[in-house]
């Protein structure tokens, strides 16, 4: 093709107008997180609220090469999944559906639960519930994980979880373990209770009010702790002005 | 006219001079690695086969009981052998740096040199190895404290009540993020009674290093920021000896034939190089370490979840 000299521009060319880089970076900092699955152990329950009720507690299963036998390589991690198959954990399928808040604050239905982000040191993984916000900038960035963190979603996912039958249902046995518990707790300052000391008294309130709506809930898998029955509130908050009760009897 | 710095900032004055002294930026050096019990070293992979080994645990000593017979001939069944392995495989971890010539030669007394981006390679593998720890601790099965609350006294003696309850013998370790830790003391100063926090001392963190922060019902605790976090909570937890353990993978001299100019230093787990590309005039720094670490016994842990 011939040169064309009519074709090219002026020496002095009119200035043209150009976007300005903005050099900008939506990265994560910190360090990144592995990749994991959420798997539950069936000894694992909690008693959230009495809305909730006992909901299965969620391990978060790290799939990192190096870590409880995982390998490297693109089949590294069955090892580890396999190994909690055997000792009875369920192993929740990152793919499944799961129960987010929405922005007006309703749960709504979505699927999946791992996500990936971007970070400056790599890429880095949470769940659907996490709400990262960076705060400061430079070398003191850090990444907010938990402030924002969907608790509302979380719980209703655990319901849903208990509730499809995509985790069997507790054994009494261990809903009862997690009632001791929690007896221990509501009595173990009982006698401090008796002095009057009114942050006492309401931690004692709180720990026993818990107890009884755990007891509530327990019943209906046939869990029960042995010898014992629900304390009403005014025999706690008399225990706590120092009359005599059998509370602790 | 006086001479006055702000005249004499084009030509005889800087606007900032650096200061002779090179300090480390604020970085969580706790490390786990070297404390007593804490954690079990099952040696190396070397010469061995394979990468994963498979820890076996058997039911003896005593886990199967004599029986009584119900005559004095009875004929006694055979009791099989109860036995399990937990795998450990390692795998590599690494650290390179890279400084240029120039960059060497411009530095002061006191600066980043090829000899000091070595010596801290140690220091980065252990903070890998206490990131690798606490994120194997939080597979505990069994887990205390409640979603979205503060951790109490209450969640920490839960925790040794569960240890206890499973025959777990001690030393206890109780290992928790800065934030359970604070809510903990928080907890702490609304406790009566005998129990009593013994807080770390000058001497205590001489002998064990940062991220001891006392002790409390005779359990050591350790702060870690390492600490993951599970439903908007960390999951921190209490452990009993003998609940880790971690295998290394150590290279030797077969490895360093055909190394040409460059320099190993095998300090402790790590292997450190350093070696020049010529082309580019940049030293690199390259830190390997093969490592692998696994939760070996359920039983002997309970995790302790609390708000974040």
């Amino acid at each position: 093709m011939p040169h064309d000299f009519a074709a090219q521009p002026p020496a002095k060319a009119a200035p043209q107008k150009v976007t300005a880089v903005t050099l900008s970076d939506d990265r994560l900092p910190g360090k990144p997180q592995p990749k994991f699955i959420y798997a539950h152990h069936p000894g694992n329950w909690e008693f959230v609220s009495e809305e909730t009720g006992f909901v299965p507690r969620i391990s978060k299963v790290p799939l990192r090469p190096g870590i409880n036998g995982c390998r490297k390589g693109p089949q590294g991690h069955l090892p580890v999944l396999s190994r909690l198959r055997m000792e009875g954990w369920v192993i929740l399928n990152e793919d499944g559906p799961v129960k987010v808040s929405s922005p007006t604050g309703e749960i709504v239905d979505d699927h999946g639960y791992l996500l990936r982000y971007d970070g400056v040191r790599g890429a880095t993984y949470a769940d659907v519930w996490s709400r990262p916000f960076v705060v400061g900038a430079g070398p003191s960035a850090r990444v907010d994980w938990s402030s924002q963190y969907d608790r509302e979603g979380w719980n209703a996912w655990r319901v849903f979880l208990r509730e499809s039958g995509a985790v069997p249902p507790p054994s009494p046995s261990v809903l009862a373990a997690n009632m001791r518990r929690q007896e221990r707790r509501s009595r173990r300052r009982i006698a401090e209770a008796h002095d009057g000391a009114p942050h006492v008294q309401a931690i004692v309130e709180h720990e026993t009010a818990k107890f009884n709506a755990m007891r509530e809930a327990a019943a209906a898998y046939g869990a029960k702790v042995r010898g014992r029955k629900p304390q009403a509130k005014s025999r706690v908050v008399r225990a706590a002005k120092g009359k005599r009760t059998n509370v602790d009897a | 006219m006086p001479i006055l710095h702000a005249n004499l900032e084009t030509d005889f004055r800087l606007a900032a001079q650096l200061d002779q002294a090179l300090f480390v930026s604020l970085t969580d050096m706790a490390s786990i690695r070297n404390v007593p019990g804490a954690i079990d070293f099952h040696g190396t992979v070397n010469n061995s086969g394979s990468d994963t080994h498979r820890l076996r645990y058997v039911s003896l000593g005593g886990a199967d009981h004599f029986v009584a017979t119900a005559a004095e001939d009875t004929d006694v069944a055979e009791t099989a052998l109860t036995d399990t392995s937990v795998d450990i495989a390692v795998t590599r971890s690494a650290l390179r740096r890279d400084i240029g010539d120039l960059a060497i030669a411009t530095g002061y007394g006191a600066d980043i040199d090829p000899q000091r981006l070595a010596a801290d390679m140690v220091a980065s593998y252990d903070g890998f190895f206490n990131e690798t720890f606490a994120t194997t601790g939080a597979t505990a099965a069994s887990d205390v404290g409640s979603t979205g609350v503060d951790m109490s006294v209450d969640d920490y003696h839960d925790a040794i009540y569960t240890l206890e309850l499973a025959s777990v013998p001690g030393p206890y370790f109780c290992v928790l993020h800065p934030r359970q830790f604070a809510d903990f003391q928080a907890s702490l100063r609304a406790e009566g009674g005998a129990a009593m926090f013994a807080p770390a001392t000058f001497d205590m963190l001489g002998i064990r290093g940062q991220g001891f922060a006392g002790t409390y019902l005779g359990v050591e605790i350790y702060k870690m920021s390492d600490v993951i976090q599970t439903g908007g909570d960390r999951e921190g937890f209490m452990y009993g000896a003998g609940t880790f353990g971690y295998k290394v993978a150590i290279v030797d001299q077969r490895s360093m034939l055909g190394s040409g100019a460059s320099l190993a230093v095998r300090m402790d787990e790590v292997l450190v190089e350093v070696n020049r590309d010529t082309s580019r005039a940049v030293v690199e720094i390259m830190g390997n370490a093969w490592m692998g670490m696994a939760l070996k016994e359920q039983a002997r842990i309970v995790g302790i979840v609390t708000d974040a």
